[in-house]
């Protein structure tokens, strides 16, 4: 359970690094995004792969390791067949063109996930003073569930929660819904920790 | 009192405190508060309507909560426990209503209502009646401020119009009501802590004027009567144990300095300073007694207070009664506060010296009670004004730190926050001494020892400190910077106040209020200000007619702009009004023999004029403005400050008037870069990019010179040695690296030999010789020890495009 | 003879983007690689008139590439396009001796006279 302190907190920080999502993301996809923080959380490990939506959806997610003091691990993912809208955006193709799920679908998705964790990650640099080094993105297309499993476990967590902060993205013309996930490594205390050492 | 309410009322406290273990989803606690808070309800006399309604709706409101989890809790129980909190003060009053009560519970109710929808049961706290209502319902203003609500302000603005407009009141009482209406005005803007403290200080000033009032008119002016002393113990029980507090621990401290200073009077009693201060002591405590109804304490420390007036003033000489009387006084008020203390922390009720009585008849015969008590009072520095040389610094602990990242949450036993006075001196010095550690710890960063790649821990562990001194940094530079915000109020009130009184139409606007500057800059800088506001309002703006007449719009415009550019705090105030008359100017200044006729001299020379003593073209002069004596007297502020204003303008269409401030002291991220041997180091802020543009990126263009291509522009490119005339080698734009910076007018690339790397700079002023060197801001101490001058990128451009 | 490009980035999409923009413009793109290691050993081979270069690539960064390649040659043109917009990095990537530095998402008028000025041609 969060205490509402620590929620509202995680929601600023959260909130901070969604400003700059968006208007990466946007100029990414030259179509207007909106990011809403849907939910932050703590969750049991088990759980976690239980309560991801749509288990039976496939999903083509870009999981990205950021490095730090405050380890982050973050996952974008999109619907598979949204996957290929995603790309024409980006290649300003007509939305159609792409048909398979192909290289460049693929990198769509993982370059997508790396520019926006590394926005994130330059928000938390200036704002926090919070290195985060990004890594190359792991790009997976399975099922909700196992994409989750893989993001889960290679997490590694010390503890048997970890802190979930949940959020949406919506594209304005579009039907369609991405959702991102950011997952700090130390747990909500360490992250507010950090935070509020600097917030005075 | 109600034995009933008494019961009651300890529920209710109970259960306020035990409202922060409350926490989302513990669904049990939510069940069982409910429950608490219906048998309290029954315990609550039937007389005491208000409280009974109060909980009844509460408690429909709590379960509300309850059913809809979602929401987090954490406002709401802020709330909850204000409200019994307000109900349980009631019922130990013996108040059957309170503004707060319905107050609270009503936004209580109003939290809760997650589409429940409906009015709310309780009913709006009524409006003012009477002087004596306004008078005594100003003490209910609600104790927290940590949820400023839209009523709660609307309130407080009734409140300080009504205060403004009693008269009948004495002087002294009114000039306390000024004071607390000034507060009140300036509630709005300040943050949660700040209104905390404020409320106290109203809270004050308000019992003061009341105090006064009785004194005047020898009748109490309502509310509670006085607990007798001699039957409960000193300490009345409305007493908020807050400001007891305050009492107990101040008033030794005071009693001292005022020992101090009688003594020093004793020996020589034509000691201006010391009489002040004596003054001031005794006035502190009385302010502090009066708010708690202290009765012995404040009629002692008034009386002395009075007497040391007198004595200032010349009305009574200083004679060996006097000198003995105040004497006892003091030690009276040791015995008193003393006891008080015992009383407030032990519960041992105290009593009152036997002498007491007899000494206050004597006391008060010399100082002859008469209508003097109204002077005595409104001599400056009402109770808890910081003075001059000493600085108060919330006291928050390392818990609450945490706390305030959270808005909206009031931390369980909020008490508000404690202050600490440090003398100035201190504070610089702590600053300055956060600088060099930063300074310090850059050159061990910097030390290949360190950073060479054979002992990254050490590094790292290196790093760390870094981050906490820059952090520690950071904190004392917020502890000398102030937010311009609360001075921007000021104006705008003083602006619409003007134009009301001239029949002007104006509007006033603020751009950059965020802005802070150092902590004693802010009073003058606000003189300043205001006089220019004035000025732009009262002569700058014309008469709504004549503006419609030369096609403006008939609301004028007075703007202020603030930010911060280059080591500089920048204040534009402009208005579209009338503009200087450049011919008038002239013709003054030649009248004045300022200078003579046929000179030549530019639009900015002719402009200074205005600033000469006792210059003005203003036609009549106004109680308002146009003296003549402003704006040397401003000028004269600004350059004390070590700034500078600059006056733009234009006949008919307006004036500028733009004031350049330094910040003493400045923390800037800088870029570090080397041109030829010389460090510079410039503003991250003005910086775009930088790159390495080769022998074949720069290109010549007719008119233009060296260019490079940059996002789409054309940017010129310069050699920043050559730029600040270096003498020595340096690479020339090919072969080192563009830093291209950014302003208002556009993009500039400078060439340096390379970018040493990024640092923060402790801005040093250069002093007021060196301060003249254009394209220069301040200079730093660099991490290896090194002077590094700090670059005005927007300076270096103007000049680098002008090829000067 | 129209200038060399070789295009170093680990995802395949944004190689495609970058590759219409320059070809697009006349120059020519001899070579792509997806990681630090084959940018030095193509540079080698190809010695191209201008590299554009992502930093997070597995193998080896964009950074360490740029440092080898800068050491095998000092005129070596190197525009970083990046997805790490913080200044450190910048820095860094300059002082190693990058040519320009390319912030993703990039508008194409970005690249191209990023591009552009790096071979000379204003």
């Amino acid at each position: 359970m969060i205490d509402h302190k620590t929620d509202r907190v995680i929601r600023t920080v959260a909130d901070l690094g969604m400003d700059k999502a968006e208007q990466v993301f946007t100029k990414l996809l030259k179509t207007s995004v909106k990011i809403e923080i849907e939910k932050v959380y703590m969750a049991d490990i088990s759980d976690v792969t239980a309560s991801a939506n749509g288990l039976d959806t496939k999903i083509i997610g870009a999981s990205v390791d950021l490095k730090g003091e405050i380890p982050f691990k973050f996952l974008f993912y999109v619907e598979e067949r949204d996957s290929m809208l995603i790309t024409d955006l980006m290649l300003r193709r007509p939305p159609g063109t792409a048909k398979e799920y192909d290289k460049y679908v693929y990198s769509a998705v993982q370059e997508a996930g790396n520019i926006l964790a590394s926005a994130m990650a330059g928000v938390f640099a200036a704002d926090f003073k919070m290195r985060l080094a990004p890594q190359p993105p792991t790009v997976i297309h399975s099922f909700t569930g196992a994409v989750f499993e893989e993001y889960v476990m290679s997490t590694a967590a010390s503890a048997d929660e970890m802190l979930i902060i949940e959020s949406m993205f919506k594209l304005t013309g579009h039907d369609l819904k991405c959702m991102m996930y950011m997952v700090p490594l130390c747990g909500a205390e360490k992250l507010i920790e950090f935070i509020t050492s600097g917030i005075y | 009192m109600h034995y009933g309410a008494q019961q009651a009322a300890s529920r209710l406290d109970d259960i306020a405190g035990g409202l922060a273990s409350v926490y989302p989803g513990s669904g049990p606690l939510f069940v069982m508060l409910g429950a608490s808070l219906e048998e309290a309800a029954g315990l609550v006399p039937p007389d005491f309507r208000e409280s009974r309604q109060a909980l009844s709706c509460v408690c429909d409101c709590l379960m509300d909560v309850f059913r809809h989890p979602g929401s987090p809790p954490g406002e709401g129980l802020a709330l909850l426990r204000e409200t019994l909190r307000e109900i349980s003060c009631a019922l130990r009053a013996g108040r059957e209503s309170s503004l707060n009560i319905l107050w609270w519970g009503r936004e209580f109710w109003r939290w809760s209502d997650s589409g429940r929808g409906g009015t709310c049961p309780l009913p709006e706290p009524g409006p003012f009646v009477s002087r004596d209502t306004h008078v005594w319902s100003l003490k209910d203003l609600p104790g927290s401020v940590a949820l400023v609500s839209r009523n709660r302000l609307e309130l407080a603005a009734e409140t300080a119009a009504a205060m403004r407009a009693m008269s009948g009141l004495g002087e002294a009482a009114s000039d306390f009501l000024r004071e607390a209406a000034k507060l009140l005005d300036a509630l709005p803007s300040m943050s949660a802590s700040d209104a905390d403290g404020a409320l106290k200080k109203i809270t004050v000033l308000v019992e003061q004027s009341l105090n006064f009032q009785e004194l005047e008119t020898g009748q109490p002016s309502g509310g509670a009567g006085e607990a007798s002393p001699s039957q409960e113990g000193l300490i009345s029980k409305n007493a908020e144990q807050a400001l007891i507090d305050d009492l107990c621990a101040e008033t030794p401290r005071h009693l001292s300095v005022a020992e101090e200073n009688l003594l020093k009077l004793d020996s020589n009693p034509a000691d201006m300073d010391a009489m002040n201060a004596a003054f001031r002591a005794f006035h502190v405590i009385y302010g502090m007694a009066a708010c708690v109804r202290l009765e012995p304490v404040a009629r002692l420390s008034g009386c002395a207070q009075e007497l040391l007036f007198m004595l200032r003033s010349g009305e009574r000489g200083y004679d060996a009664a006097c000198a003995k009387a105040l004497l006892q006084a003091l030690d009276a008020l040791r015995v008193i506060s003393s006891a008080v203390h015992a009383e407030h922390s032990s519960g041992q009720k105290g009593a009152l010296p036997a002498y007491y009585d007899g000494f206050v008849k004597t006391l008060g015969g010399l100082a002859d009670a008469s209508g003097r008590h109204a002077r005595a009072a409104s001599a400056p520095v009402p109770a808890h004004r910081p003075r001059p040389q000493e600085v108060e610094i919330p006291a928050v602990s390392a818990g609450a730190l945490t706390e305030t990242a959270a808005p909206g949450l009031v931390p369980a036993n909020a008490q508000g926050e404690a202050f600490v006075r440090v003398r100035t001196e201190k504070l610089e010095n702590l600053v300055d001494m956060l600088g060099e550690l930063v300074i310090s710890n850059s050159m061990i960063m910097q030390d290949g020892a360190v950073s060479s790649s054979s002992n990254p821990e050490l590094y790292k562990k290196i790093s760390q400190t870094g981050h906490i001194v820059r952090q520690m940094q950071d904190m004392a530079m917020s502890l000398r910077m102030v937010p311009m915000k609360p001075s921007f109020q000021k104006l705008a009130r003083a602006a619409r106040d003007i134009a009301e009184r001239t029949g002007k139409s104006v509007e006033f606007s603020v751009q950059g209020e965020d802005t802070e500057i150092d902590r004693a800059m802010a009073a003058p800088l606000e003189e300043c200000l205001l006089h220019m506001v004035r000025n732009a309002v009262d002569h700058g703006i014309e008469p709504p007619h004549q503006r419609i007449q030369h096609g403006k719009p008939a609301k004028g415009h007075v703007q202020i702009t603030a930010g911060e550019a280059g080591g500089s705090v920048l204040l534009k105030i402009s208005d579209d009004g009338r503009g200087l008359s450049i011919g008038r100017i002239l013709k003054k200044a030649i009248e004045k023999g300022l200078t003579v006729s046929g000179s030549q001299l530019s639009d900015r020379e002719i402009y200074s004029f205005i600033f000469a003593t006792g210059f003005s073209t203003a036609e009549a002069v106004t109680d308002i403005s146009g003296r003549g004596v402003g704006m040397d007297v401003v000028k004269r502020s600004v350059e004390e400050m070590r700034g500078s204003i600059e006056t733009d303008s234009a006949e008919g269409e307006g004036t500028t008037f733009t004031l350049r401030l330094p910040l003493t002291m400045a923390v800037t991220d800088g870029m570090v870069v080397r041109v030829g041997r010389q460090r510079f180091i410039i503003p991250t802020h003005s910086i775009r990019t930088a790159m390495r543009p080769g022998k074949v990126g720069i290109s010549s263009m007719a008119g233009k010179g060296q260019v490079i291509r940059f996002a789409g522009e054309v940017v010129p490119v310069f050699s920043l040695g050559a730029l600040l005339g270096l003498k020595e080698k340096y690479a020339g734009v090919h072969d080192g690296v563009l830093v291209v910076t950014e302003d208002s007018v556009g993009m500039c690339a400078f060439g340096v030999d390379e970018i040493v790397g990024q640092q923060q700079v402790v801005m040093k002023s250069l002093g007021a010789m060196l301060a003249r060197i254009r394209g220069v801001s301040g200079g730093s101490i660099l991490g290896d020890g090194r002077v590094g001058l700090i670059l005005d990128a927007r300076e270096l451009s103007s000049m680098a495009r002008s090829g000067a | 003879m129209a200038k060399t490009v070789m295009i170093v980035d680990d995802a395949p999409v944004i190689r495609l983007m970058l590759r219409d923009i320059i070809e697009y413009n006349g120059f020519t793109v001899v070579a792509e690689c997806d990681n630090g290691v084959q940018a030095v050993e193509k540079y080698k081979e190809l010695k191209p008139d201008l590299v554009t270069m992502d930093i997070t690539m597995p193998e080896k960064d964009g950074i360490a590439a740029l440092k080898e390649i800068i050491a095998l040659d000092k005129t070596a043109r190197v525009v970083m396009v990046t997805a790490v917009d913080e200044r450190e990095s910048l820095i860094r990537a300059i002082r190693s001796g990058a040519a320009d530095y390319i912030v993703k998402p990039f508008e194409e008028e970005r690249v191209l006279s990023a591009v552009k000025t790096a071979l000379g041609q204003a």
